[in-house]
C-alpha cells in the first residue's frame, strides 16, 4: 500500500518535474528497502529524500496542485510505512493486521485531503499579489509558532 | 511554558496579526513601500532563519534518534513477544563469556589476569583429562604440555606451549588485523576440543555454536510484567510516537526557500505542513475503555495438552477507538503452539472483538500476566500503554511422575524403614558390641551363654533399626536455568523438579519422611514428614512455589548463608539428596559443604550438555568436560554421584545403580 502510494507521488511529479520525479522515484526505493529490512532509520531516510523532492519540485516549476497532490502521496507512503513497521514490531509478523492498517490509512487519507483543499482554496483566493511584507510577517509568525509548539 | 516561550509566542501573534492587516488592507501597505537593501533583507533575513531552525530540528531529530537507539541496545524497551519462553541460557555460554573476556587490549597489561585464569583452569583440565586417557605418567604429561607434543593440533599445543601473550609474526600480525578474535581466545578453543574430544571420544568441533553466542547476546523480554516492569510504575503511560516532528522541519525548510526565491508553490507547501502538524498537535487520544476478558478451555490440563485460550476485548466507552493492539499476557512457561497471543482492531463503541490461540499445557501452574493494551489516534500521533487486569486467569497442571521401581535409589538412601544403620546402639537384630551388664538392661539383651561359662553379665547391643529421613535439596539458583544443549526450550531445573516429585513421592508410598527445599533466592521449606496430607503439601509446593517456576530467579543469592540455614533446620541423621546439573563451582562447594556439615550427602545430576548432534561445539564441549571433573571430584570424596541424561526415562538410571 505505502509503494502504491509512493508510486503515486512519481507519477504526480513526472508530469512536470523530471529530477523532482528521479528523486521521489530513489525515496520510493529507499521506502521499500525499509520496509523489507525493517529498519526505521532507512524510513526517516525516506522521508527526508520526500522532502528534497518536494523542494526541487517546489524550486521548478511544478504547479501549485500538483505539489500538493504529491506532498499528499508522500506523507501517506511514509506514514502507511511507518505504521506497518510499527504494527509489526508490536505485534509480530503473524497477527492479521488488515484491518487495522486500512482504517489507519483511510484516516489518513482523509485527514490530509481535508488539510491540502483548506490549503488549496487559501491559495486560489489569496493569489492576488500580496504585498511582500505581509508574507514575511506571516512567515515569521508561523515561525515563532512552531519554535513555540516544539518545546 | 518558559518565559523565552512566551515571549516568542507573542511576537509570532504580533507580527501574524500586523500580517493580516497587511493583507487585508493593501492601502496601509502601499504607505511603506520600501527599496534596495531595506526592502531585501529582512527577506532574507527570516529565510535564514526559517532555513537555519529546519536544519537545528533536523539535526536535534537525529541526535534524538540516535539516543534512542542506544537507549534501545542498552534497555530492552521491545515489546513483549510472549509466544516464546524466554532464552535460557545455552551450557556453552560459560566458556563463550569467558572468551569474550579476552581482548586484544590484555596484551599490553603486565600480567592479564583473565588469560593466566584460564590457563590455569584449562591446564588442570588437561592434566586429568591426559593422565586418564594417555598412559602417560605424571612428569610425562607436563613435559609434553611444556614443549607441545601432546597432540597433533598446533593451535592446541600452542596454547599450553606459547606465552600468554602470543608474539606474533608480522604475517599473523597482518592478518589479526581483519580478525576480531585475540590469537589467545582462538588456541583456546582448540586446546578445549582437543581436550574434550579425548576425554570422550567424540569429536569437538572449535567452534563457538550459535547458539551459545545469541544467547550470551539478546535477552528477550516475553511477557508483559517484565517489559512493564522495565518501566516507570505507572498504571497507563500517554507517550507521543513523535511522528510528526519531521513535518515540521520540513515545513520551515519550504518557508524559508519560498521566501528567498520567491516561489508561491512553496508558500503551499509551507502551510499544507503546517496544517499537517497543527492537527497532529491538535487531535486528543480518546479515553481508552476497553476491557479484557480471557477464558481458558481447561483450568486443569495433563501435560502435553493443548489449551484453547480466548480473549474478547471490549469498547465499553463511547467514542470509537481506531487502534487497539492488543498482547496477552501468556506466563512465561507457556508456549503457543497455534495462533497468536496478539490481536489488533479497530472498535466502535460497544462492539467486541474476541481472538484465540492455543498453548501446550507444562506442569506448573501458570498464572496469566495482565494484557498489555496500546491505543493509538486516528493519525498514530499519540498513544496510550497500559496494563489491563482482567480478572485473574490460572491454569494448573500436574507435574508427570516418572515411574520409579525398586528401592535401589541411592546406595545410603533407605528405602525402607529400618534399613538404615542408625549410630544409636540398642535393641535390634544386626549385632553392634558387647559391653559391661548395666542395672536394669533387658533381660533379652544379656548374653546368657556367656553367664554359663564365666559367670558375668554381660549385655549384648545391637545396631537399632532406624527410619531415616530424607531431604531433597533442589538446586535452583539462576546457574541451574540451562537450557539442554539439544534444541529444547526447557531449563533442566524442570528436570530436577520432576526427578524430585518422582522420588520423594516414591520415598513417601514408603512411608519414609521426605523434606524438600530449594537452594534459591525465593525461600522454600517442607521440613520432612510422612502421609497424604504431606505428600499433597509437597506436590502444592513442587507446583506453585516461585523457586521452582520457570522464570529464571534474578537478584542476589548468598548460596553459604542458605546452607548454614539448611544445617540449623535439618537434623544430622537426615539424609540429603542434591539435585543440580552441577555445571559451576558453587554448586560443587555446595555439595562438598552439606558433606562437611555431617549429612550424608548422594547427588543426582541431571546432565545439560548431552548433544544429539554428532559433533559438539567446543563451548558445549568445555561445559561437558568440566562437568565431568566435579562429579569426578565429588565421587572421590566419597559421594554418591548420579549422572543423568534427561533423555533417558528416569527408572532406567535408578534400576542402573
Amino acid at each position: 500500500m505505502a509503494l502504491s502510494a509512493a508510486g503515486l507521488s512519481v507519477l504526480v511529479l513526472a508530469v512536470t518535474s523530471p529530477a523532482a520525479a528521479l528523486l521521489s522515484l530513489l525515496a520510493g526505493v529507499v521506502l521499500a528497502g525499509g520496509l523489507t529490512r525493517g529498519s526505521r532509520r532507512i524510513l526517516d531516510g525516506a522521508g527526508g529524500i520526500y522532502v528534497l523532492a518536494l523542494l526541487v519540485g517546489g524550486l521548478g516549476d511544478a504547479g501549485s496542485e500538483v505539489l500538493l497532490l504529491t506532498a499528499i502521496a508522500s506523507i501517506l507512503a511514509w506514514d502507511i510505512a511507518e505504521n506497518a513497521l510499527s504494527v509489526g514490531d508490536h505485534l509480530g509478523r503473524e497477527t492479521d493486521t488488515t484491518r487495522l492498517e486500512v482504517v489507519h490509512a483511510a484516516a489518513t487519507l482523509v485527514v490530509l485531503t481535508v488539510g491540502a483543499g483548506m490549503v488549496f482554496a487559501i491559495g486560489t483566493a489569496a493569489s492576488g499579489g500580496q504585498p511582500i511584507t505581509a508574507v514575511v510577517l506571516l512567515l515569521v509568525g508561523v515561525i515563532a509558532l512552531v519554535a513555540g509548539l516544539r518545546r | 511554558m518558559s518565559s523565552t516561550n512566551r515571549i516568542v509566542l507573542v511576537v509570532g501573534l504580533v507580527s501574524s496579526l500586523t500580517g493580516l492587516c497587511l493583507v487585508a488592507l493593501p492601502s496601509v501597505a502601499s504607505l511603506v513601500s520600501l527599496s534596495g537593501v531595506a526592502r531585501t533583507a529582512p527577506i532574507a533575513l527570516v529565510g535564514m532563519l526559517s532555513l537555519l531552525l529546519a536544519a537545528r530540528y533536523v539535526a536535534g531529530e537525529i541526535s534524538s534518534s540516535k539516543a534512542r537507539h542506544d537507549e534501545q541496545q542498552t534497555r530492552s524497551t521491545e515489546f513483549p513477544t510472549p509466544k516464546h519462553r524466554p532464552g535460557y541460557e545455552h551450557p556453552g555460554v560459560a566458556f563463550a563469556r569467558r572468551l569474550g573476556g579476552i581482548e586484544w587490549t590484555d596484551r599490553r597489561e603486565e600480567d592479564p589476569k583473565e588469560r593466566l585464569e584460564l590457563r590455569a583452569e584449562l591446564r588442570q583440565a588437561a592434566r586429568t583429562v591426559l593422565s586418564r586417557t594417555e598412559q602417560w605418567s605424571r612428569t610425562d604429561v607436563e613435559t609434553r604440555l611444556d614443549d607441545g607434543t601432546w597432540t597433533e593440533n598446533p593451535q592446541a599445543a600452542a596454547f599450553f606451549a606459547d606465552d600468554v601473550v602470543p608474539s606474533l609474526s608480522p604475517w599473523h600480525r597482518v592478518r589479526s588485523l581483519c580478525r576480531s578474535e585475540p590469537v589467545f581466545a582462538r588456541r583456546a578453543r582448540h586446546a578445549v576440543s582437543e581436550l574434550a574430544s579425548r576425554f570422550d571420544g567424540n569429536d569437538v568441533s572449535p567452534e563457538v555454536s550459535a547458539a551459545a553466542q545469541t544467547s550470551l547476546d539478546d535477552d528477550l523480554t516475553v511477557t508483559t510484567r517484565s517489559f512493564w516492569d522495565g518501566r516507570e510504575g505507572a498504571e497507563a503511560r500517554e507517550v507521543s510516537t513523535g511522528r510528526t516532528r519531521g513535518v515540521a522541519a520540513a515545513a520551515l525548510g519550504a518557508a524559508g526557500l519560498g521566501i528567498v526565491t520567491l516561489r508561491p508553490a512553496l508558500f503551499l507547501l509551507t502551510v499544507f505542513g503546517i496544517t499537517v502538524y497543527g492537527y497532529a498537535r491538535a487531535v486528543s487520544l480518546p479515553t481508552q475503555t476497553v476491557s479484557v476478558t480471557r477464558t481458558v478451555s481447561e483450568a486443569a490440563p495433563d501435560p502435553g495438552q493443548e489449551i484453547e485460550i480466548t480473549v474478547s476485548v471490549l469498547n465499553t466507552g463511547d467514542e470509537t477507538l481506531a487502534d487497539i493492539r492488543v498482547v496477552d499476557g501468556v506466563p512465561t512457561g507457556l508456549i503457543v503452539s497455534e495462533g497468536s497471543p496478539t490481536f489488533t482492531t479497530a472498535l466502535r463503541p460497544g462492539k467486541e472483538a474476541t481472538f484465540s490461540y492455543s498453548v501446550e499445557a507444562v506442569a506448573g501452574a501458570h498464572t496469566y500476566d495482565p494484557a498489555l493494551v496500546v491505543t493509538r489516534d486516528v493519525a498514530g500521533v499519540r498513544k496510550r500503554e497500559r496494563l489491563q487486569q482482567s480478572s485473574e486467569t490460572t491454569i494448573t497442571c500436574q507435574i508427570r511422575e516418572h515411574p520409579v521401581s525398586g528401592n535401589g535409589l541411592q546406595q545410603k538412601t533407605t528405602v525402607l524403614p529400618g534399613q538404615a544403620q542408625s549410630r544409636t546402639k540398642g535393641a535390634g537384630v544386626e549385632f553392634h558390641s558387647v559391653r559391661e551388664y548395666r542395672h536394669g538392661d533387658p533381660l533379652s539383651r544379656i548374653d546368657w551363654n556367656r553367664k554359663a561359662k564365666t559367670g558375668e553379665f554381660t549385655t549384648v547391643d545391637f545396631r537399632e533399626p532406624h527410619l531415616e529421613t530424607t531431604l531433597l535439596v533442589v538446586d535452583a539458583r539462576a546457574e541451574a536455568y540451562l537450557e539442554s544443549a539439544t534444541d529444547c526450550t526447557e531449563p533442566v531445573v524442570r528436570q530436577s523438579v520432576t526427578a524430585a516429585y518422582s522420588i520423594a513421592s516414591q520415598l513417601l508410598a514408603d512411608s519414609t519422611p521426605v523434606g524438600i527445599t530449594a537452594l534459591s533466592p525465593q525461600p522454600c521449606w517442607l521440613s520432612p514428614g510422612t502421609g497424604d496430607v504431606h505428600r499433597r503439601q509437597l506436590r502444592e509446593l513442587l507446583l506453585r512455589e516461585s523457586a521452582f517456576s520457570w522464570d529464571t530467579p534474578d537478584g542476589e543469592f548468598d548460596a553459604i548463608a542458605a546452607l548454614r540455614e539448611i544445617n540449623q533446620r535439618a537434623s544430622l541423621e537426615t539424609q540429603i539428596l542434591f539435585i543440580s546439573p552441577l555445571c559451576d563451582d558453587e554448586a560443587r562447594e555446595a555439595v562438598r559443604r552439606l558433606d562437611a556439615y555431617g549429612y550424608t550427602v548422594s547427588v543426582l545430576s541431571p546432565d545439560p550438555t548431552v548433544s544429539t548432534a554428532s559433533t559438539r561445539t567446543c563451548g558445549v564441549g568445555y561445559a561437558s568436560l568440566r562437568r565431568q571433573l566435579r562429579l569426578k571430584e565429588l565421587r572421590n570424596a566419597g559421594l554418591n554421584v548420579t549422572d543423568w541424561d534427561p533423555s533417558e526415562p528416569f527408572s532406567g538410571v535408578i534400576s542402573r545403580e
